[in-house]
């Protein structure tokens, strides 16, 4: 794999070398690495803006507070010293991130907060980060009413990161002209070889059922190593990806616990 | 707390379950696919695909 991260052009697995969290790490007290530093920094933050507003929201502040608050923990981490004074040693970019979230949100509750709508200082707009990214994530209301705020928080991350894999992969799909393969495969990225007609998707995608169970095969293999990669961008070292992949996973089964 | 801007932008809340009958969680992404299943086939790490891999193969279909 080569050493950009989130390189989408690359597909060997198992090589995850350097990733946006390990750049942001190498370059947090390097002067010649700022501005590396600073682009691998505001890259997670424009992808994992999601989960940071979903935990202010659950804390129980209006959107349009909940949107300010998330817009300036963004300038708090990306304008200031945040990485210095986190002490990153270390942690993963989940776990580092939502500690300093509940330390902004019980300062921000000291204070008389006052909305910066219109000021001088924004991160980015709403509606770009909502058009790049449109979530279709879909939950029952006992759900996510049942779900504390970190739990709601871990949820959503979990969410961006599949969410990222599956458009990279039906991109992939797109850039060979075959999108229709996605459309009509990806239903079945998980599902039990029983539960799988391949002579219905044979007979849609107009080809053998031999190229449906290789296409499936590799489709499978492939969102695999997209998963893995996206994880691998939020943590130090590769050796991290099964964990965070089962803490996430841990998330979710509690989840739908307490839903019940 | 206010579900209106918080469905959204974060996705869509449903008055139904639609439970996972393989690990019992509700919660469902784009393609309709269970997140935690989603999440899970991850675990399985791949050896390298080398010429087996997706993008050769929808290359050389017809």
């Amino acid at each position: 794999m080569s050493s950009t991260p989130g390189n989408e052009a690359t597909s060997r697995p198992g090589a995850f070398v350097t990733t946006r969290w390990s750049l942001v790490l190498s370059g947090a007290n390097s002067k010649s690495q700022e501005k590396d530093t600073h682009a691998a920094l505001a890259e997670l933050c424009r992808i994992y803006w999601r989960p940071i507003f979903a935990f202010v929201s659950r804390r129980g502040y209006s959107a349009e507070d909940a949107e300010d608050l998330t817009q300036d923990f963004f300038v708090m981490i990306l304008e200031g010293d945040w990485l210095q004074k986190a002490n990153p040693s270390r942690g993963r970019f989940r776990s580092l991130l939502l500690k300093s979230l509940q330390n902004f949100l019980s300062d921000a509750a000291d204070k008389t907060y006052t909305r910066k709508r219109g000021g001088d200082v924004s991160f980015v707009s709403w509606d770009a980060w909502m058009a790049e990214a449109p979530s279709e994530l879909s939950m029952s209301t006992q759900t996510v009413q049942s779900l504390p705020a970190e739990r709601l928080f871990d949820v959503q991350w979990a969410a961006t990161v599949v969410e990222r894999a599956l458009r990279r992969l039906r991109d992939e799909c797109e850039r060979k002209g075959r999108l229709r393969v996605f459309d009509a495969l990806s239903a079945y990225l998980i599902a039990e070889r029983d539960d799988v007609s391949c002579a219905s998707l044979a007979a849609t995608l107009g080809v053998p059922q031999g190229t449906v169970k290789k296409l499936l095969y590799r489709m499978r293999q492939r969102y695999r190593w997209l998963l893995r990669d996206e994880v691998a961008q939020t943590v130090e070292n590769p050796a991290d990806i099964e964990d965070e992949l089962r803490h996430l996973c841990g998330a979710l089964a509690a989840s739908s616990e307490q839903a019940r | 707390m206010n579900f209106y801007r918080f469905t959204d932008s974060l996705g869509t809340i449903t008055s139904q379950s639609n439970e996972c009958p393989h690990c019992r969680t509700a919660v469902r992404v784009s393609n309709g696919g269970c997140l935690r299943c989603l999440l899970q086939a991850g675990l399985t790490e791949d050896e390298d695909p080398g010429s087996e891999s997706l993008d050769a193969f929808l290359s050389e279909m017809e």
